[in-house]
């Protein structure tokens, strides 16, 4: 059927190019414009493919067929890589996942699917993988559109077995409650038969991960934002916070998974009680790396369990910004300082230390050799931490970067930091932007910190040249 | 009296008007206070009922202000809130912005550096290699420089030396001259005109030098007469004068190598030309002298042809004449036998003889050919009796050869009477060496052979 029309096409072809006829609308006449260049009328191909003079071997119309039939009869295995390829472009991209997730292998495919259902696909965030990108956004979404009771748990699990070896990173941005229904004044007077039509208790707050994390055998970084992006006039204010229902059943989630490295509850409202609870259950978990639990509510009890964690953990880097941490908090996280010998990074920006935490950590840090990177920015901190700092800065050999912008650090902390710096020859970063320190003093940390630096690079010339 | 008991009237009149006063008082304070409680009593109702209108009203009012505060409480809550919300997202918008930015900055700098690395090492090469060039040059500049500057020493030195030397010459021929004029004057007089150009060549240069020598003299004389001012004028004026004294001499010196040169140049013109003549002469003289060799050796062998004939036929005396006189003709080419009679006579008699032994050789020829065909069969027969029985006994590839030996040779002969260079003798020599048993029987020496079996 196709090579006929195929052959009387090229009959016509023939005709036409033998008469030289001047019939430029015939509708079923198909010419490559390539080919006939200069005597003909130029008509503009309807496929592309289309070649006079090559008739399709049998090995591409049995690709052809094998590429239509693919839902009934998948095969993909058995063919040769440029078989495979074909397949790869012909295939349609609105099969059944079931069929296509664990038959065809990461390439043009993939790359179709994700192009055409999102507009910008960077990449090189996912691994430079097409397919873990697609199924990646896939479980996403399912996840954000999630509705609980509405939503059957059934989509959730049946994606699980086909994307499970491809999924490593869920990045969730929103996080939906349960529909609440319009309440009539009528029914809150607690009649028997409105308790039917009321409100009724959801099984769940919100998605619960205990059905997902447990089977997704590759997962490796979770970020989760308990938030919703497009209420509208349906504001309120408990779509944007965790209920403790959830963290409980996250937290036993997080327990089950146990490839995680990095966890991130942001903006989440997560105060203490849920903080200590999550952190109950992520002691002694054998592979979380970095932890994120920046821009919620935590205040000092956290903070105490935070440290508690960092004992009884690998944790190498910690971001508590923008959270209500104060001085026993920061002095319970320094305590376990003391002890750690994992902690790489600590970021406790954005709270309110002030001297009583700064200085606790300054003395913490006496005695810890792992850390490099410190960020204390925004904490109230004054002169006093300053002066603790520079006692650390004076002996200690590991730290690489101290963030001290934003604090009222004033003349006298900026000239303690002066002679530190002088002295310290593993600073290559040191921020006291808004610190209302001497000029001269910034100017003379400026300096021993570039000193700092082009060390640090001839030293990593030299190691590249013994390399 | 009466004004006693007005007196006393009005007296206790006033007394009693101020008892009734006291009384009245009282009775006044008496009823206000009555009136007071009174209206105490029907007041207090009606205040309390105000208080407690008033009360309630100021509890709506505090109720009313406390609702507002919370509301707004609430609301500043959560303003704060929203706003921190708000603050949070545009941080996290910000800073991942920033980590991209980062990360765009990095992915382009890698190239920028490597660009910059790659155009600095091009151009420290490029520096180096012009360094180098210029080093060479320097090199050899000062190399060429001192080379110029010994030779400049040096061609100075010879300067000075042809200097002297001319000067040398120069007096010396002056003073030739000098006796050469004199003896010139003297035979002047005889012979006016023997080289009037060098006579007044040397003239002239006589008396340029004269005048010289006197201009010098005069000047050592004012040297002599002046001693301070005119000294230095006189040493100046000296100085030029030997300058251009010099530069006279080299010019004459000059002249005098332009002469040497064109008359050298003149000399070898000559010899070149001789030498070319010579070698033409030379040339012709070999190519005769090969002609007389080559004549000599015809003579020769005429002479042995014709000692043969005389052999075979009794011309004796004809062949010595012949001889000699064959030589001349030959010499003188074949044209010229017309000139001279008694040798055309004998030239023809001889051309005659020799064309019917040419012709008796041929039919000798023919009837050897067919003797030999004759023969050929006859060996064919008999060798291949031969070679059957020999067979057992010789090599292999004996039988080839046997039809090999009957194939003709041609011999190689330099006597010009030879018409027919190809022979068909009835011995004929075996191409190869194989087979000394089948040519064995038939064969005899055949270089000795061929010419007696061709001019038979």
């Amino acid at each position: 059927m196709e090579t006929s029309e195929a052959q009387t096409s090229r009959a016509d072809r023939i005709d036409m190019q033998t008469t030289m006829s001047k019939s430029p609308s015939s509708p079923g006449v198909k010419l490559n414009p390539a080919e006939s260049f200069s005597k003909m009328r130029r008509i503009i191909a309807e496929d592309p493919d289309w070649y006079l003079n090559i008739v399709p071997c049998l090995s591409d119309l049995c690709l052809q067929s094998i590429v239509s039939n693919f839902e009934e009869n998948p095969m993909f295995e058995v063919l040769t890589p440029t078989q495979k390829d074909f397949v790869h472009e012909r295939l349609s991209t609105s099969l059944d996942l079931q069929v296509t997730a664990n038959m065809v292998s990461d390439g043009v495919y993939w790359k179709r699917c994700c192009e055409q259902r999102w507009d910008i696909c960077d990449l090189s965030h996912y691994g430079n993988s097409w397919k873990r990108m697609f199924f990646e956004r896939h479980m996403e979404k399912i996840i954000e559109l999630f509705i609980p009771d509405v939503t059957q748990t059934k989509t959730v699990l049946d994606m699980i077995p086909l994307c499970k070896n491809y999924v490593k990173r869920l990045d969730i941005s929103q996080l939906l409650p349960p529909i609440k229904e319009p309440q009539n004044e009528e029914d809150e007077c607690g009649s028997e038969f409105s308790s039917d039509n009321e409100y009724d208790e959801p099984s769940m707050d919100h998605f619960d991960f205990n059905i997902l994390l447990s089977k997704l055998t590759n997962l490796e970084e979770l970020h989760l934002m308990y938030r919703v992006k497009q209420c509208g006039m349906n504001f309120e204010w408990k779509m944007f916070e965790m209920t403790d229902r959830d963290c409980e059943s996250l937290a036993k989630a997080l327990k089950s998974c146990e490839t995680l490295k990095l966890l991130r509850i942001r903006e989440s409202h997560l105060e203490d009680e849920k903080c200590r609870l999550l952190v109950k259950y992520l002691l002694d978990h054998p592979s979380l790396r970095e932890l994120d639990f920046s821009h919620n509510l935590i205040g000092d009890r956290g903070a105490r369990a935070v440290g508690k964690l960092l004992t009884r953990s690998k944790l190498e880097i910690l971001n508590m910004c923008d959270n209500n941490i104060r001085g026993p908090g920061a002095k319970a996280i320094a305590h376990a300082l003391c002890k750690n010998s994992t902690l790489v990074s600590l970021n406790l920006r954005l709270n309110r230390l002030r001297d009583e935490g700064g200085e606790a950590l300054g003395k913490a840090l006496l005695d810890n050799n792992t850390l490099l990177h410190l960020h204390l920015g925004a904490n109230e901190v004054t002169g006093p931490t300053a002066i603790a700092l520079s006692k650390v800065l004076f002996q200690n050999n590991t730290l690489r970067s101290i963030n001290l912008s934003c604090n009222n650090l004033g003349v006298l902390g900026g000239k303690a930091l002066e002679e530190a710096m002088s002295r310290n020859t593993s600073v290559t970063e040191c921020d006291i932007r808004l610190t209302e320190v001497d000029e001269q003093s910034v100017s003379y940390i400026n300096q021993a910190v570039w000193n700092n630096q082009s060390l640090e690079q001839k030293k990593h010339g030299r190691e590249s040249k013994t390399k | 009296m009466a004004a006693k008991n007005v007196h006393s009237r009005t007296l206790s009149l006033q007394a009693k008007l101020e008892a009734e006063k006291r009384n009245s008082a009282a009775t006044m304070l008496k009823v206000n206070e009555g009136w007071r409680s009174i209206l105490r009593q029907t007041q207090d109702t009606e205040l309390r009922q105000h208080i407690m209108m008033l009360k309630q009203q100021f509890e709506r009012e505090t109720d009313g202000l406390d609702n507002t505060i919370e509301n707004l409480e609430c609301g500043l809550l959560q303003k704060e809130r929203q706003s921190a919300q708000v603050r949070r997202a545009h941080l996290q918008n910000v800073e991942s912005l920033c980590a991209l930015h980062d990360k765009r900055l990095n992915l382009v700098q890698e190239p920028w550096e490597n660009c910059m690395e790659h155009i600095s090492s091009k151009l420290n090469s490029q520096r180096e290699l012009l360094l180098a060039d210029s080093q060479q040059q320097e090199d050899n500049l000062e190399a060429t420089m001192s080379l110029m500057e010994d030779k400049h020493k040096a061609v100075m030195e010879d300067m000075h030396k042809l200097y002297s030397q001319s000067t040398k010459l120069y007096e010396y021929a002056y003073e030739e001259r000098k006796e050469a004029d004199t003896e010139k004057k003297e035979e002047s007089k005889q012979k006016p005109k023997w080289e009037p150009e060098n006579d007044e060549w040397f003239r002239r240069m006589i008396e340029k030098d004269t005048f010289d020598i006197q201009e010098v003299n005069k000047d050592i004389k004012k040297m002599m007469m002046d001693p301070l001012m005119s000294r230095r004028k006189q040493t100046l004026t000296k100085l030029l004068i030997q300058e251009d004294v010099r530069a006279q001499q080299q010019q004459e010196k000059l002249r005098l190598h332009n002469q040497l040169a064109q008359v050298q140049k003149d000399g070898r013109k000559r010899l070149t030309n001789l030498t070319m003549q010579s070698n033409n002469a030379t040339k012709k003289l070999q190519t005769v002298i090969a002609k007389g060799e080559r004549i000599l050796l015809l003579g020769k062998v005429c002479q042995t042809l014709e000692t043969k004939l005389e052999k075979a036929s009794a011309i004796s005396f004809l062949t010595m004449e012949h001889r000699e006189e064959k030589t001349e003709p030959e010499t003188e080419e074949p044209a010229k036998k017309v000139s001279e009679v008694p040798e055309l006579h004998q030239l023809t008699q001889r051309l005659n003889h020799v064309v019917l032994q040419r012709d008796a050789l041929k039919k000798h020829k023919v009837e050897l050919k067919q003797e030999n065909e004759q023969l050929k069969l006859q060996l064919h027969k008999h060798l291949d009796d031969m070679t059957l029985s020999n067979n057992t006994f010789s090599a292999p590839d004996a039988p080839l050869t046997v039809h090999q030996a009957l194939i003709t040779r041609a011999p190689k002969t330099n006597t010009p009477n030879t018409n027919t260079p190809n022979t068909s003798g009835p011995n004929t020599r075996p191409p190869t060496a194989n087979t000394p048993n089948t040519s064995g029987p038939n064969t005899r020496p055949p270089k000795t052979n061929t010419p007696t079996t061709t001019k038979m």
